[in-house]
């Protein structure tokens, strides 16, 4: 049984050594939604962005997000609505900064190379497991260690400081 | 039982927070200087302001405008009026107009000294170790969280040691010793640890120099890169600042020290290394790699663009041609460079090679302008990296190489080792 807090979306599989480049070119460097929401996706062949819907997962490998430390791909990934990353391992910046966002990050060494791009799950991001819906297999993800999650929890670094000024 | 040794950076946080701390810990700290730029400072400016916050300790802030130097498009126009309100409303008095790079500029403040922790809302602010500091970048989340409060959270990273010895080939730069660590490393062989390099080599490495290899440790997955302070440490302090630092030169650490790698280079076996398309650890020796045409060559950005580098292109480019065609660019890192190579007669003798000599900023290296790439083009530079679709369209390439090779390949116009057209 799926709970509430579970949706079912499907998964973009990425590869190995995915960089802020390809996930977003510094030419769509902006703030607004029409600056930087056309960048998303774009060192990739354009039928992969649009075939992307709110809520979608990125998985990937190895140094995921490696690169930039500029923030307007996590813009473009709230604008488009990416509802989780799960990859073997993170580059720090980006790590740092998709928490920062309140966009749930989970580690799991071999999902990339398990699923294929547009298959459909359910992603658990309380419980921390995907859910294959061909299969029903659930498979447990590492979630990030615990000082991260109430940052998440919390929405992000910006409502976490909030809720804890005093 | 002894206490090991630690590494310098453990020692440096241990020092800071007055109690033994390792590898792994969550630490939070001060932070002694915080540097932001036109485009990322702009990222975080709207949250600051509706959160209400204040700039805690301005005097600690540097804020860049290198990026948008000067402004091609009116939006980031736009967007670097918006750094420019900020920075007069929060009352921060380190604003550095169109004067370089933020990281060269991190190199030549006084504030980085050995033993600093700095961020920098950029990945490559790894580049200010070089002097023997911490320095690590962050996203503007993270940068905004520090402008308000003063500090935040590091995880202590583990330490690799490297210690570079022999004697370079003439036309080997610390940008072809980065790369010889690129393809030690990979894209991720440095991930969450810290290189603490030990310049053991005959001539010493120069300041410039090692500012290209901590540079370039980002591209290694590494949260910091930092030399040892020695007697090149010393001297760069002494003539940027006018007086010599008080400064106890640390020890080597002895073997049994907690590093989790070591590695040895002799950089006298290394020959001009190149990055070819599209990563910036896909190295391979210039003269294994097709001469390919090229359609630009490209020297500047943080990791090139110093002294040592247009001192050098100057050299090999003097008395002669660029290549017919090609589009050769030179950019400074920093506007005190560019005068050094003013008053030193390089910038004439570049521009009588037919190079274009523009003005301090990040430039083609972000994708930003001053020759970015066309559908199709093939480009040698001296940036930081070379992902797909970074400076241009996704069929454009990028091959990275270190300023020597950049300058062999301009005369040429084909991908060229330094050593075809030396002696110059």
């Amino acid at each position: 049984m799926l709970s509430e807090r579970t949706r079912t979306v499907r998964v973009l599989v990425l590869g190995d050594d995915v960089n802020t480049d390809l996930l977003h070119p510094p030419r769509f460097f902006g703030t607004t939604q029409e600056a930087v929401l056309p960048g998303f996706l774009a060192g990739y062949p354009p039928e992969v962005a649009a075939a992307f819907r709110p809520g979608d997962l990125l998985v990937g490998g190895r140094n995921f997000g490696c690169g930039s430390s500029r923030e307007a791909y996590v813009r473009a990934f709230r604008y488009a609505g990416v509802g989780g990353i799960i990859a073997h391992s993170f580059a720090r910046i980006f790590y740092r900064n998709c928490i920062n966002a309140g966009i749930p990050l989970a580690h799991h060494p071999m999902l990339y190379r398990e699923l294929t791009s547009w298959e459909e799950v359910a992603f658990d991001s309380a419980a921390w497991h995907v859910t294959r819906v061909s299969t029903g297999d659930t498979i447990p993800l590492t979630p990030p260690p615990a000082h991260l999650q109430r940052i998440l929890a919390a929405g992000g670094l910006l409502a976490y400081l909030a809720l804890n000024a005093t | 039982m002894t206490i090991c040794t630690q590494p310098l950076l453990e020692s440096l946080f241990s020092a800071r927070l007055a109690r033994p701390v390792r590898a792994g810990e969550v630490v939070q700290t001060p932070v002694d200087l915080v540097m932001a730029h036109d485009a990322t400072l702009s990222l975080l400016i709207e949250d600051f302001e509706r959160l209400g916050q204040t700039v805690r300790m301005p005097e600690r802030v540097m804020v860049t405008c290198d990026h948008f130097a000067p402004p091609a498009r009116i939006d980031w126009a736009n967007l670097q009026r918006d750094v420019l309100a900020f920075v007069r409303r929060h009352g921060v008095p380190d604003l550095r107009m169109y004067q370089g790079i933020c990281h060269q500029l991190l190199l030549e403040d006084p504030r980085l000294l050995p033993g600093t922790v700095t961020v920098g809302a950029d990945s490559h602010t790894l580049l200010a170790g070089a002097v023997g500091g911490f320095a690590t970048g962050l996203g503007a989340t993270d940068i905004l969280a520090i402008l308000a409060t003063g500090e935040t959270w590091f995880q202590v990273p583990a330490s690799v040691q490297v210690v570079l010895t022999g004697t370079r080939k003439p036309w080997v730069m610390g940008r072809d010793v980065a790369f010889h660590l690129l393809r030690h490393f990979g894209e991720d062989g440095a991930a969450y640890r810290a290189l603490e390099l030990w310049d053991d080599t005959g001539d010493g490495l120069s300041m410039d120099a090692r500012a290209a290899i901590t540079c370039m440790a980002t591209e290694m997955g590494a949260k910091a890169a930092l030399f040892a302070p020695d007697a090149v440490t010393v001297e760069y302090l002494r003539l940027r600042d006018g007086k010599a630092p008080e400064l106890p030169l640390p020890p080597r650490p002895p073997a049994d020290t907690a590093y989790v790698e070591a590695l040895a280079v002799d950089v006298g076996t290394l020959d001009s290394l190149i990055a070819c398309p599209f990563s910036p650890a896909n190295v391979h020796p210039v003269r294994e790699v097709e001469p390919v045409p090229l359609d630009e060559v490209y020297i500047g950005s943080c990791a090139g663009g110093r002294l040592e580098d247009l001192a050098l292109a100057a050299r090999m480019l003097s008395g002669k041609q660029v290549a017919r065609g090609l589009k050769v660019i030179a950019v400074p890192s920093s506007v005190r460079v560019m005068g050094q190579a003013m008053t030193a007669g390089y910038l004439q003798t570049l521009l009588d090679a037919g190079v274009c000599v523009s003005n301090p900023s990040c430039g083609a290296c972000g994708g930003i302008d001053k020759g970015v790439l066309a559908s199709g083009d093939r480009a040698l530079m001296t940036s930081t990296r070379n992902f797909r679709g970074r400076l241009g369209p996704r069929d454009s390439e990028v091959y990275l190489a270190s300023t020597a090779t950049c300058a062999a390949s301009a005369l040429t116009g084909r991908l060229t080792a330094p050593e075809e057209v030396w002696p110059c």
